[in-house]
């Protein structure tokens, strides 16, 4: 199934993060603390795996997709061409465009239509996502109120499937 | 023998007037004279000590120490004190007067008037004393009394010497001076020597030995010189010069050995000292060593831990990225998708699978209907053109099954049941190491804490003090016996010319017969000094051996004693294997009293505690006057402080059976064991109460009646647990152990 990186490396889509938001996301990931720091205060790795958390949770909380160009209220962090996404999140990122945009459509295999497809999720989503993690309860880090967030949704899914 | 009879005592300090009787009677020796602290204790025997010495009998700056008592006005008359001490000696020990070898009774009198005076600066006393008396009046058979016309400070020296008033006048804090000093006070070990040898010298009567040996050479010297006049020759003269010569130079360099010597005896102690505490700091360190390996096998495990919590951590970071949680977030899409596509699939829309088999017919040429495919029929090439029309969406519909069978994949992680698993179970690993690591932090916090306690630095210090020490002791070591070897062959020359001048003095009668009386006392003065050294010997080891006894008998049972609540004190007592006296190899006439511990290192005063200390001292005092059999009384105060269980008891009975008249001045809880409380009604036959008038409940204190108005001390014959009208304190009415005494004497 490796098919489906390649048919995201083959060209460079920006995978794109609200640009307003960006200083609070990089708290939370790991990869711009300037030394190795707790994954527990930064608990996402990578700004990828941070974008693909909030395509999740826009998808788990039926958000709809950020409205207008990406380039107007996003940021590029990474390009597809680069290779950071693994073959199982390019899989999933194409079977959600297919069940958003229809298997008809035409451009529902087209890797520029599902990244932006999935940028605009990922633009609602991220709202949710910080939300959560910016909670101040000294009790719990970061991570700990990714993963009980990161439940929660699956509860809620469960609940409306 | 001498044994005090009556000591009265007015005007001293807190005393108006107060008679005190000691115990004479031989089967009850022991006289008790109880008091609480603040009572007067030490001030009866600051007052029985200038009795017999006088000003140097008092502590410090003499003239400072009042006599009188704080409350007194000075008036044109002043205050006499004075102080009267009845003894009795008898012959049987060397402690009697010369030639009165019969028991003789005594009264020493001594009095003072204390007069006021205006101080001329600051720090001055406002009184002087004057018109001091000292008077020895002996009894006379009819009971009369005369003046002692030997004069009271010979008879004094000759009785208790005034260097040997701790001894037998003790405060217990400085007789452990003896022993190094007490707890508050240490001094240098010359000083101890000093004192120490002073004692054994003056009663082992081993000084008069010395004396002696002296006095007959300086005879045999003088002999000599005169059988060297009588030979009348020029030449033996010049020999004679010579020899004067030689023995002043050996006599310098023996007071030069001797200085060395003492020299080596400082360098040895502090070598001692310095080698005792290496001991304690090794003995830390090993425990450091221990500490410091426990240190950094925490802090391996700690960084372990710390690494296995990172990869936790990070693991269950990473859960937020794994494919399985978005997918069961994207469930509903997941779906979706799987019902889109599955129809298609199912229908062989997607993948486009009949193209393949319908581009096999037409290669075949036949249809699966029978119909011709071969020729350029019409048929052909609209089954042809449909083939054409299908293979533009071939790519689409193949891209659709992948993503159908993504969808399925992803299916399955829908439930999210494995991801909870996985996380919950990376939780437990990362609330473990949490668990590990914060006992890991605890431990290092304890280890830290008990390093701190140990310091290491003066471990090098010491070393190089003790590498110091020994270069001194090397050096004078060395000096010692050059000046030794100078000594012996300076005798040799010195024998050698006493040689030559007896050959030239034997040719004239009169010089022979001074060179007879010569020789005489030359073997005279090899028999003295023979004789000293075995005595002295004999005797040394004898006091060695009590003293061990002695202390033994007082520290016995220590080891078992639970009522010994002092840890370090029965740690302490443990430690010492052996004590007893030496005399210095390299000083002759000069001892030590010394304790060996289990290891049989001698143990530095700085290592033996108060109560140790005590009843070392007092194994010494008691050894050696029982050794010199010098019967002679014992009037000590605080003897039982710091001691407790049954080295109290031990201290106090071993006191009682051994010294010939002991006067202990105790507190009351010195006494308050039942086992105290027997052995005085077993061995005292006199007690008293010393009771304070300022410790009345009026003034803060716990006398219950206050029977003078003034500020003084007084005494009753109240004994241990027992309480009269004078020195009732409260509680004792109500105890049941007090017994109420209905005619307190005072």
């Amino acid at each position: 199934m490796s098919d489906f990186a390649d048919l995201f490396k083959a060209r460079g889509h920006g995978l794109v993060l609200p640009r307003d938001d960006e200083d609070a996301i990089n708290r939370y990931v790991a990869m711009h603390s300037g030394e190795r720091e707790s994954a527990e205060r930064r608990p996402f790795p990578r700004q990828v795996d941070f974008w693909a958390f909030s395509i999740a949770t826009a998808l788990a909380l039926s958000l709809e997709p950020r409205e207008g160009p990406a380039r107007r209220w996003g940021k590029n962090f990474i390009y597809t061409s680069q290779g950071i996404m693994d073959n199982d999140l390019c899989a999933l990122l194409a079977v959600i465009a297919v069940a958003k945009l229809g298997h008809d459509d035409p451009e529902a295999g087209e890797p520029r239509r599902i990244v932006d497809l999935a940028n605009r999720l990922a633009g609602t989503g991220c709202r949710a996502v910080l939300k959560e993690l910016e909670e101040t309860d000294l009790r719990t880090t970061p991570l700990d109120r990714a993963l009980q967030f990161a439940s929660s949704l699956q509860d809620r899914v469960r609940s409306n499937e | 023998m001498l044994l005090i009879r009556r000591i009265e005592i007015t005007n001293f300090v807190c005393f108006d007037r107060i008679e005190i009787e000691p115990s004479t009677n031989r089967e009850k020796p022991l006289t008790v004279i109880r008091a609480e602290n603040g009572s007067g204790k030490t001030t009866l025997l600051r007052a029985i000590r200038w009795g017999m010495y006088g000003e140097k009998g008092l502590p410090g700056n003499a003239s400072h120490f009042s006599l009188h008592s704080a409350e007194w006005r000075p008036d044109a008359d002043g205050i006499e004190t004075r102080v009267a001490i009845l003894f009795e000696t008898d012959g049987s020990s060397r402690n009697h007067l010369e030639g009165k070898p019969t028991n003789m009774v005594y009264e020493l009198r001594r009095s003072v008037t204390t007069v006021a005076k205006e101080p001329s600066r600051r720090g001055e006393p406002d009184f002087r004393r004057m018109n001091e008396e000292a008077q020895l009046l002996i009894e006379q058979p009819g009971g009369s009394w005369l003046p002692y016309e030997a004069g009271v400070d010979r008879v004094i020296e000759e009785l208790l010497p005034l260097a040997l008033q701790d001894f037998f006048v003790m405060d217990a804090d400085e007789a452990a001076d003896f022993v190094g000093g007490s707890e508050n006070k240490l001094i240098e070990r010359r000083d101890v020597i000093a004192k120490t040898s002073f004692a054994v010298g003056a009663l082992l009567g081993l000084d008069v030995f010395k004396d002696a040996t002296e006095r007959v050479r300086k005879i045999s010297e003088d002999f000599g010189r005169d059988a060297t006049k009588a030979a009348g020759s020029g030449e033996l003269n010049e020999k004679q010069a010579e020899l004067d010569q030689l023995r002043a130079k050996a006599t310098k360099l023996e007071e030069k050995l001797d200085k060395n010597r003492h020299d080596k005896v400082d360098i040895d102690d502090r070598l001692s000292h310095a080698r005792g505490r290496l001991e304690t700091l090794i003995g830390s360190l090993g425990a450091h060593d221990q500490l410091r390996e426990r240190l950094t096998e925490n802090e391996a495990r700690r960084k372990k831990a710390d690494e296995e919590r990172r990869k936790a951590v990070g693991g269950l970071s990473g859960e937020l990225a794994a494919v399985g949680l978005l997918a069961s977030l994207a469930a509903r899409e997941v779906t979706d998708a799987r019902n889109v596509l599955q129809p298609l699939y199912d229908d062989g829309s997607i993948p486009i699978r009949h193209l393949v088999f319908v581009q096999s017919l037409i290669e075949k040429g036949t249809c699966v209907c029978g119909q011709d495919l071969t020729s350029q029929s019409e048929y052909r090439q609209h089954v042809q053109h449909m083939v054409e029309q299908s293979s533009g969406k071939e790519e689409k519909a193949n891209y659709l099954a992948q993503v159908l069978h993504a969808a399925n994949m992803l299916h399955r992680h829908e439930e999210g049941e494995e991801w909870e698993s996985r996380c919950a179970e990376r939780e437990r690993v990362v609330a473990e190491l949490d668990d590990e690591i914060s006992n890991l932090k605890q431990s290092r916090r304890d280890i830290d804490a008990k390093l701190a306690d140990i310091k290491d630095e003066p471990v090098e210090s010491t070393r190089n003090e003790i590498g110091m020490l020994e270069k001194q002791s090397g050096r004078i070591e060395r000096e010692l016996v050059s000046d030794q070897g100078s000594l012996e062959q300076d005798r040799k020359s010195i024998h050698e010319l006493e040689g030559v001048i007896r050959h030239g003095q034997r040719r004239q009668k009169d010089a022979r017969d001074r060179e007879t009386y010569q020789e005489t006392a030359s073997a005279l003065v090899h028999i003295l000094a023979e004789a000293y050294t075995r005595i002295r010997d004999d005797q040394v080891r004898e006091l060695d051996s009590e003293m061990n006894d002695l202390f033994a008998k007082m520290a016995a049972n220590v080891v078992d004693d639970e009522a010994v609540e002092d840890n370090r004190h029965k740690a302490t007592l443990r430690m010492i294997a052996k004590v007893g006296i030496r005399a210095l190899e390299d000083a002759p006439g000069e001892y030590e009293i010394f304790a060996l511990n289990n290891r049989g290192r001698s143990m530095p005063p700085t290592e033996i505690n108060g109560a140790s200390r005590r009843i070392l001292a007092l194994s010494f005092v008691l050894g050696l006057c029982k050794v010199s059999r010098t019967l002679a009384p014992l009037v000590a105060d605080s003897l039982l402080n710091f001691t407790s269980g049954s080295v109290r008891t031990n201290t106090l009975r071993v006191t009682a059976e051994t010294a010939s008249q002991p006067i202990l001045l105790l507190t009351g809880s010195d006494l308050e064991s039942q086992s105290e409380v027997d052995l005085v009604a077993r061995y005292a036959g006199a007690t008293y109460t010393l009771t304070g008038q300022w410790q009345h409940t009026a003034h803060g204190g716990d006398v219950v009646n206050q029977t003078d108005e003034r500020q003084v001390s007084l005494i009753c014959r109240c004994g241990p647990r027992e309480f009269c009208n004078v020195c009732e304190r409260q509680g004792q009415a109500e105890s049941q152990e007090w017994t109420r005494r209905e005619h307190g004497d005072r």
